[in-house]
């Protein structure tokens, strides 16, 4: 005998309701799911304790927990200045650098026509605007040693000769006369 | 039905008396999930995750009577994410044995109950091939028999798609029935 889709739908559909799946090992799934509890549970008090330990003196929960937002704030913001410092220190060492190799790149010749200019004009240079390298530093006051030196052994030198002590007294003082007529 | 008393127990942190819940629970849950997936292992991985879930959220339920409707919910919700993890099903095609559970259960008066792996390939044969919201507004509608206003609290589908699912489903299952029986 044919029987109609309808029918064919409504047997099956039957056939699933009287059928109701059967569960096997609930004892296992009951163990999995309390192990899968404590395990969040120990996971959660282990970090609830690490508070409570540092603020358990604090008996006001409110303020127990406005304390603990308050030092973890304080700690970003120490992180946050920290990380701001070490970005300043960053830059600041990338400048001395180009400085200094700014400083390299100027050939003598250069230095000894910007002082001419300098000297032409008249310009006065303050303090403030002077910047020289520590290796210029050096240099300066290597060669302002050697000056030292030289000029002593000049003044040694003329003294021992009489000679050339008069020859230099007579220009000196000539020299001055010049000056004074000038 | 879940005792009002043992829920609020619960509340508390009592784990021993939330273990009588997942006991009473379980094949519930159970049941759902496995007519909704078409498989027992991964109806049983839905059960442990409703029944963790059900533990965190139970602080939400104000009584025992929303319970089940609020069980259920979880329970689709899980359903849900573990049908979109898998790749829609290719079409059921029965294999003899399919066909060996379809033919005799026709002739049989009255049905007989069948083992899960039979109700596994009959599930696969007539809803495989629908979408998550189908198979779980088919389940709820034509198997545990709820009403629409249920099904809608559950699913979060309003009324009008929910008729429009369950008439999708339908359709799709008599094809299946009128090509393959």
């Amino acid at each position: 005998m044919m029987i109609s889709q309808n029918e064919r739908y409504k047997k099956i559909l039957n056939i699933l309701k009287t059928s109701k799946p059967e569960l096997r090992g609930i004892e296992t799934i009951r163990e999995n799911v309390i192990n899968r509890i404590r395990g969040t549970r120990s996971r959660q008090s282990s970090l609830s304790d690490l508070f409570e330990s540092i603020f358990a003196w604090i008996y006001i929960g409110w303020v127990r927990r406005s304390l603990v937002a308050a030092s973890i704030l304080l700690i970003v913001f120490f992180i946050y200045q920290q990380t701001m410092i070490l970005q300043g220190v960053n830059i600041i060492n990338k400048r001395a650098i180009i400085s200094e190799a700014e400083s390299f790149s100027v050939s003598k010749e250069e230095i000894g026509k910007q002082l001419m200019i300098l000297r032409l004009t008249g310009r006065r240079i303050s303090a403030g605007e002077l910047s020289i390298t520590e290796k210029q530093l050096e240099q300066l006051i290597d060669s302002y040693n050697e000056l030292q030196e030289k000029y002593r052994d000049l003044v040694k030198i003329i003294e021992e000769d009489p000679m050339l002590k008069d020859y230099f007294e007579k220009k000196l003082d000539e020299g001055k006369t010049k000056k004074t007529n000038l | 039905m879940i005792d009002q008393k043992l829920i609020e127990q619960c509340k508390n942190g009592n784990l021993q008396n939330f273990g009588e819940i997942i006991e009473t629970a379980s094949p519930f849950v159970f049941s759902v999930a496995f007519r909704i997936l078409g498989d027992e292992e991964l109806a049983k991985d839905v059960v442990q995750d409703t029944m963790v879930t059900v533990w965190e959220k139970l602080s939400k339920i104000n009584s025992s009577a929303s319970f089940n409707t609020w069980l259920y919910r979880i329970t689709v919700n899980k359903c849900y994410d573990n049908l979109r993890k898998r790749k829609r099903d290719s079409e059921f095609r029965p294999d003899d044995k399919t066909w060996a559970i379809i033919s005799n259960h026709f002739s049989e008066q009255p049905y007989t109950e069948l083992e899960n792996e039979e109700i596994a390939r009959l599930i696969n044969f007539m809803i495989g091939k629908l979408s998550p919201k189908q198979k779980a507004v088919f389940v709820l509608s034509e198997i545990e028999e709820l009403p629409n206003e249920e099904i809608s609290e559950i699913t979060g589908l309003s009324k009008a798609l929910i008729k429009a699912n369950l008439h999708y489903a339908r359709k799709h299952i008599t094809e299946m029935i009128e090509k393959y029986t």
